[in-house]
């Protein structure tokens, strides 16, 4: 009978703790993101294409490690950018991801500062390396691509696939004017021209960059002068997502001029399927997100070092649109 | 004044005449830089699928500031209501549903600001731009950051109606476009309506005195405004075949420069919605005669100044001449 009741007592006691204490509560004491806090500049504003995925990647992170991310938007302005910095080591969190934007020479001192107060500093998207090189021992990392070497890869990866010939004219819609991200523009304006091409570069305004539904008349008016134009390379996302628009309304069928442009969206996979869009070379942003939380975690937890990872190189065409478009419509590609 | 009619309608259009003059110039500047662009249908078709975007929330503009008042949340009515008929066409795939939504939202916005301006007294460009951040910010959380794919939306009827080709090759928008600024240029020159509007805009004391019903007719410009902004939401949408959430956001200058470059003085109590359509169309037209004639994008802003300045000092000029 006393055997019983312990027993009974036991049964009870396990029941108890199952309810009071559920499995997920007791896993997530676990995570080693856990009570941790991280500030996290999203780039841009709130709700464009690129800030979003990286966003997505970065909450994916967090859900996993359990850590507590407050996102800050900087409209792609590296002035916000630096105040977003310095509020973000008033509030001293664990952790801070920025976009490398502002340079070594403005990020620098406010980074050394953030070192000196216990807080973990990494960049995402454009790369610090005096930064880098000098706190990379204490966690410092970078996470994305080159702007030169990706506009260079996707550039030779088009001239391959198009078959362009020397003296053959293409068009090149860019945002030159950005001081890091600029350099993309001049990557693909570079390669171009040392092919033997008749390059017509033209700036993206700021209307147009804002609202891709603009960038209609710009290539009606350049086709129009222009009939001989073989390729376009876009240097923008939303504008890439927009081609087969701009194309059908300057009366261009579907592959007759080979286009190229940047970052996937669901309108982007429409227009590859299409037709209209041939290549997309994709900076994999989600990761840009994902491993930036990853990075500080691990080198606050356990004290690792910068990591350094591309998450550049991905192509994608009519080959594989078809596995990646539904992951574009849930912001992960 | 003047013994011969011709010249008095002259001098009583003189604000329409520079404006149209001005649209020639360019026309012609463009056409001697750029001929095989210029002297070709297909930029023109091009002009009539994109200016209806701007133009018609131009339109409902110069309502606003010809009563007195700034509408700066247009934006993000034009977004909010972008969202809304997306959501409902990918929800339920009712077109009617998805317009009358659509509608509903923007003319809802319009006029929330119309009741926080008049009934609370918050100057107008302060409201606004408190309810552009609130609704921009609204969206967001809505659709999480994410674009809503309508690529289905441009093989259904709906697209025929509000971004066909009719004739293959005048865009159903211009048709839009045009059919609103006759409408609200009616209203505004032959319609008590728009003497109210005119009145309030010039002085609020003796509009008020005149019997004017001022609060209803600043509440009723702000409605309008919301319910023309849905209308280029709705037809953004279709002609894109995707919603995405940074809409309406670059539509900003464009809008302000369409009204004052059409003539519609900054201090309410007049306006011109022909002026406005003009200055649609200057706008909508630099940036693909800079490019057809070969110059860079840079150019783009540098000619948008110029033209600006350029017209208001003319109307000044103008203004001051009549004085005399």
């Amino acid at each position: 009978m006393r055997k019983f009741h312990v027993l009974a007592l036991r049964v009870i006691l396990f029941i108890s703790i199952v309810l009071l204490f559920p499995v997920g509560a007791i896993a997530q004491s676990t995570r080693s993101g856990q009570g941790m806090t991280i500030w996290f500049d999203a780039g841009g504003a709130p709700g464009e294409p690129f800030s979003t995925i990286v966003q997505k990647g970065a909450e994916a992170a967090m859900n996993d490690l359990g850590c507590k991310i407050n996102f800050m938007y900087s409209d792609w302005n590296p002035e916000t950018m630096l105040v977003n910095f310095k509020k973000a080591v008033a509030a001293t969190p664990d952790g801070i991801v920025v976009f490398g934007q502002p340079g070594d020479a403005a990020y620098g001192p406010l980074i050394d500062q953030a070192f000196a107060k216990g807080i973990v500093v990494t960049s995402i998207d454009t790369a610090l390396p005096q930064t880098l090189g000098k706190h990379k021992p204490d966690g410092f990392g970078f996470i994305g691509t080159d702007y030169t070497t990706q506009g260079r890869a996707l550039t030779q990866e088009a001239l391959k696939r198009s078959g362009l010939k020397k003296g053959d004219r293409v068009f090149v819609w860019g945002l030159k004017r950005l001081p890091e991200r600029g350099k993309r523009a001049l990557a693909i304006i570079d390669v171009l021209e040392k092919a033997g091409m008749v390059v017509d570069y033209f700036e993206i305004n700021q209307e147009v960059d804002k609202d891709s539904s603009l960038g209609i008349p710009v290539i009606a008016g350049y086709i129009g002068s222009n009939r001989d134009c073989r390729m376009m390379i876009v240097d923008h996302g939303a504008l890439t997502s927009q081609m087969g628009n701009f194309l059908k309304a300057a009366g261009i069928s579907p592959g007759a001029i080979y286009v190229a442009g940047f970052s996937l969206s669901p309108a982007t996979a429409t227009a590859i399927q299409n037709g209209y869009v041939s290549l997309v070379s994709e900076m994999q942003p989600y990761m840009l997100g994902y491993f930036s939380v990853v990075q500080i975690v691990m080198s606050k937890r356990y004290g690792f070092s910068g990591f350094e990872i591309d998450t550049g190189g991905g192509m994608i065409d009519k080959n594989n649109i078809i596995m990646v478009a539904p992951l574009a419509k849930q912001g992960i590609r | 004044m003047y013994k011969r009619p011709f010249i008095a309608l002259m001098y009583h259009y003189k604000m329409q005449l520079a404006i149209s003059m001005l649209l020639c110039i360019m026309l012609v500047v463009f056409i001697l830089a750029s001929p095989d662009t210029f002297l070709s249908w297909s930029i023109y078709e091009s002009f009539l699928s994109t200016i209806p975007f701007f133009a018609i929330p131009a339109i409902g503009m110069t309502l606003v500031v010809v009563c007195g008042e700034m509408d700066m949340c247009f934006p993000s009515t034009i977004a909010m209501s972008g969202f809304v008929f997306s959501w409902l066409w990918t929800a339920t795939g009712n077109s009617a549903l998805s317009i009358i939504g659509a509608l509903v939202a923007g003319t809802a916005i319009g006029w929330t600001n119309g009741l926080i301006v008049v009934k609370i007294g918050v100057p107008s460009i302060i409201a606004t731009i408190g309810t552009q951040f609130f609704w921009r910010g609204l969206i967001m959380i809505l659709c999480s950051g994410l674009a809503i794919d309508l690529s289905g939306i441009q093989d259904s009827p709906l697209h025929h109606v509000f971004a066909g080709r009719l004739a293959g090759h005048i865009s159903s928008q211009a048709l839009w476009a045009i059919g609103i600024a006759v409408m609200v240029g009616f209203l505004l020159n032959r319609h008590v309506y728009g003497d109210a509007l005119r009145f309030t805009g010039d002085n609020t004391e003796t509009a008020l005195k005149m019997g004017v019903p001022v609060g209803l007719v600043r509440i009723s410009a702000f409605s309008l405004m919301g319910f023309f902004c849905a209308i280029s939401g709705i037809i953004a949408c279709i002609e894109m075949g995707s919603w995405w959430p940074t809409q309406g956001e670059g539509y900003l200058l464009l809008v302000f420069a369409s009204v004052f470059i059409g003539g519609t003085s900054v201090f309410g109590g007049e306006g011109s919605v022909y002026g406005t359509c003009v200055g649609a169309i200057i706008i909508g037209i630099v940036e693909a005669g800079i490019i057809s004639a070969g110059l860079s994008g840079f150019w783009t802003r540098t000619v948008y100044g110029i033209i600006i300045v350029v017209s208001a000092s003319l109307y000044v000029v103008m203004a001051k001449s009549g004085r005399r």
